[in-house]
């Protein structure tokens, strides 16, 4: 594995009595594109804050770049750039100004690439920043989180307010081109079929806590939904072993299972039960499956 | 619930009483502690005769003074009419709303105010002329507010209305032209049937107004608008080349925030000079106002050292926003950039103040008249320059640190002090009165002292000022103590005891001069990484 460009130890944050990350781990190797998944409410846009150092960690610890962003914001920040989820910027500001005055922060701004990715978004440069719609404004701040080339791109909820063309079309293929060019770029999004297009390398956060931190290709090998028949019914399906999630009645249960196939056949075995159907999932239901009402298994995979 | 508009109006009357009264209670006291304070000590001074004609001036600057504070919560409490043109209100619901509860309060408030100070201090001063002139003036700003909106025309329109009305209220007290010469004792049938008019003008004006911005008409704002973007066009068309980060952070900070103190002393200078055309026009008072504007420069340069502070893109939460707080700037650089960034703000205010100053000056030289009796002594003018400087910095230390909770607890001691106050004086015996003062004032200087070592010492050991910087700033507070002991030991104090806690007071201020240069970057630290 290559060097982690984030390492979060045992972080946990609490605003008033509300617990938002409950000892979360992760770490992030250099290169590629890891998508930090997550419900309204579930602690991703903190973990991201944690890592640029706005927030301070009040149990744990974080390191980007080997550094404290906290303790060191000029080294870590100058190798960052950052969309935020709420397209602040300031509205006084024009186009070519928010580009001068952004420009003299990082020494390997690029203005050449920045000319093209405004003509990209098709960016007036006198243009107010108050006067852009949302997607727009998603677009500038876009600009200026990339046109120094940073070593890690963070970007909260990037999709939102951007129409789809943009954010098939450009957003992917911008966060493809950073990761072909070994940098990386982490992510927060909700939007499942983007991540499963983008991402290497995944993150679950529920509660306040890592549900799952695993490559892509794993994950979508590793969970399946399985249809089987029990001999004799039952009103309460069992939980142990690789079941995930169930739903269903009776002798007829849909099940999602993580584990390999020999593995699902050997617990069906043992339920003295069959097999109906066996079917592969997406990004989205093993999201569902994950982190909607009340998981089989309590406790964490990682 | 019965959705009729007069339901949801009461409803809605109901929730933001429920919601503001700490803000309206907030407000009435501090509109009314200014006047007390100042009558309270006149009184326990001997100095409160009122016959003295001077008395009519005081009654109608306080009346202003107490209207305003008021007025400033109560356009807060109204908020903007656009929140409620979703809700099944028509445009007069809406109007009646925003505009007849507003005036009640501001017309109650005169009153209630004017009776408390009469009973108080046994002035006989009138209240229901200047109250209801006061509820007129208030009408027309919500109208004009409501028409207008962020329309460059509100200033022009609005400013020469309100002269007008204020001319009006004026000629109440006797001629335009010269200083009040009696109180508005009888409100005649006539003046109420004018105010009620211009009320009711008001009104339909901002239903005009609601009409108009409900589906989105904004008013054209014609020729000024196109000048003012022609201007805006051309004076931001060429980007601006930054050498390194702190030149660019130094042109934001300036260009958004800076800025607003000199603006506000250039608006309120030159309106004293306009005022004063409409009272005597002797240049001797308006050297005098200007004198006393110097100090009040104070309470605008906290103002200006809030904004200042304030590290939101947008709103007013003084809390960081993550597009300025992920910039890679060394929280000690930042903190210094925006100390610098006070000092010019505070630079061009006074500068603009003394140009104002010197030009009457010189005027009443041109013009042979005589000037005051009692000349500018020589420390006016530096305690007027540290003063702002430290009332600045102090607000833009308290709103750098991002948490609403400093402003509040001050708020909190203050409030609290001068209830305490009023109830002293009034209530206590004379020997209490004077040991309360004592205590009280000594106290303050040494908190404040305590509270800038403290913040030095934490600093210091955060590394974030350097031992020198330390050194340099004890030197500073130790040479200003030592000039404003020995101006108090030349001054004319009555008792030994009086220049005792007047020197601890003195003191403890004079440390918040230096007080930002390690409060700064805590709170700018504290609020970046919270």
């Amino acid at each position: 594995m290559n060097q982690p460009i984030i390492e979060i130890r045992d972080l946990k944050r609490c605003f008033g009595k509300k617990v938002v990350l409950d000892g979360v781990s992760l770490t992030i190797p250099t290169g590629g594109v890891f998508g930090l998944l997550g419900g309204n409410g579930a602690g991703k846009t903190t973990v991201l804050r944690h890592t640029l150092g706005l927030l301070a960690a009040q149990s744990g610890s974080v390191r980007v770049f080997g550094l404290d962003p906290v303790a060191d914001p000029v080294r870590t920040l100058g190798r960052i750039g950052y969309l935020s989820e709420n397209r602040e910027l300031p509205e006084w500001m024009r186009i070519h100004q928010l580009i001068s005055y952004s420009q003299a922060f990082y020494p390997n701004w690029d203005p050449d690439y920045a000319e093209s990715l405004r003509n990209m978004f098709e960016l007036d440069p006198k243009a107010y920043v108050r006067a852009l719609s949302r997607g727009q404004r998603a677009r500038a701040g876009l600009l200026v989180a990339l046109a120094h080339r940073p070593d890690l791109l963070v970007l909260d909820e990037p999709s939102s307010g951007l129409d789809p063309v943009v954010r098939r079309d450009i957003l992917g293929a911008i966060i493809r081109t950073i990761a072909d060019e070994g940098r990386t770029v982490l992510f927060s999004s909700h939007l499942l079929d983007e991540v499963e297009r983008v991402a290497d390398r995944i993150a679950i956060l529920h509660h306040g806590r890592i549900q799952l931190c695993v490559p892509m290709d794993q994950i979508l090998s590793s969970h399946r939904r399985v249809r089987i028949r029990l001999s004799s019914a039952v009103s309460r399906f069992p939980t142990e072993g690789i079941w995930i999630h169930c739903e269903g009645s009776g002798h007829d249960w849909s099940v999602v299972a993580e584990g390999e196939m020999h593995d699902i056949q050997t617990e069906v075995s043992r339920l003295q039960a069959e097999i109906l159907t066996v079917e592969p999932m997406n990004l989205d239901d093993i999201f569902v499956a994950r982190t909607a009402g009340k998981p089989l298994t309590a406790e964490v995979r990682s | 619930m019965n959705p009729s508009p007069w339901n949801v109006t009461r409803i809605l009357l109901a929730d933001m009483f429920r919601r503001n009264w700490v803000i309206l209670i907030f407000g009435f006291v501090l509109a009314i502690s200014p006047p007390a304070l100042i009558l309270g000590a006149l009184k326990a001074k001997g100095a409160l005769n009122v016959d003295d004609p001077a008395m009519i001036v005081i009654h109608v600057t306080f009346t202003q003074i107490m209207g305003m504070c008021f007025g400033v919560g109560v356009l807060q409490v109204a908020g903007w009419p656009s929140r409620l043109f979703l809700l099944p209100l028509s445009n007069r619901a809406i109007m009646l709303f925003q505009m007849v509860p507003a005036t009640v309060l501001v017309i109650g408030q005169t009153i209630l105010s004017g009776w408390i100070l009469n009973a108080l201090f046994g002035l006989n001063w009138p209240t229901l002329g200047n109250a209801l002139a006061f509820g007129m003036v208030f009408a027309t700003f919500q109208s004009f507010l409501t028409l207008f909106q962020k329309s460059v025309l509100m200033l022009p329109t609005l400013g020469s209305t309100l002269v007008l009305e204020a001319l009006w209220v004026k000629s109440r007290h006797g001629p335009i032209f010269s200083l009040p010469t009696h109180y508005w004792t009888m409100v005649t049938p006539v003046e109420c049937g004018l105010i009620g008019t211009v009320m009711a003008f008001c009104y339909a004006l901002g239903m005009y107004g609601i009409t108009r911005a409900r589906c989105g008409k904004e008013i054209q704002t014609g020729l000024i608008v196109y000048l003012s973007r022609a201007f805006s066009n051309r004076i931001g068309r060429k980007a601006k080349v930054f050498r390194n980060g702190i030149e660019a952070q130094s042109w934001f900070e300036w260009y958004q925030k800076g800025v607003v103190f000199p603006i506000i002393v250039a608006i309120i200078v030159p309106a004293t000079a306009v005022r004063w055309l409409f009272t005597d026009s002797r240049f001797h008072d308006l050297l005098e106002t200007l004198q006393v504007e110097g100090w009040m420069m104070s309470a605008a340069a906290m103002i200006g050292g809030m904004i200042l502070g304030n590290m939101r893109t947008s709103d007013s939460s003084f809390a960081m926003s993550p597009f300025l707080g992920t910039k890679p700037l060394a929280t000690t650089s930042w903190s210094r950039l925006l100390l610098a960034t006070a000092f010019r703000s505070l630079a061009w205010g006074i500068l603009i103040w003394l140009t104002v100053y010197l030009l009457v000056l010189g005027g009443s030289e041109l013009t042979g008249e005589n000037l005051p009796k009692k000349p500018f002594v020589w420390w006016h003018f530096p305690g007027q320059i540290l003063a702002a400087w430290t009332a600045m910095t102090f607000g833009l230390c308290l709103s750098l640190s991002g948490k609403l909770v400093y402003p509040k607890i001050l708020g909190a001691i203050y409030f609290g002090w001068l209830i305490t106050a009023l109830f002293v004086r009034g209530l206590a015996p004379a020997w209490f009165t004077d040991y309360f003062t004592v205590s009280t004032l000594s106290g303050c200087g040494i908190a404040l002292f305590i509270l800038t070592l403290w913040v030095w010492g934490l600093a210091l050991r955060r590394r974030m000022v350097a031992n020198s910087q330390a050194i340099m700033a004890c030197l500073v507070v130790a040479s200003l103590t030592a000039i404003a002991g020995w101006q108090l030991a030349h001054e004319a104090i009555p008792s030994e005891g009086s220049r005792i806690h007047l020197f601890l007071l003195v003191s403890g201020l004079l440390s918040l001069v230096v007080f930002p240069f390690a409060a700064a970057p805590l709170a700018l630290a504290s609020n970046r990484a919270r």
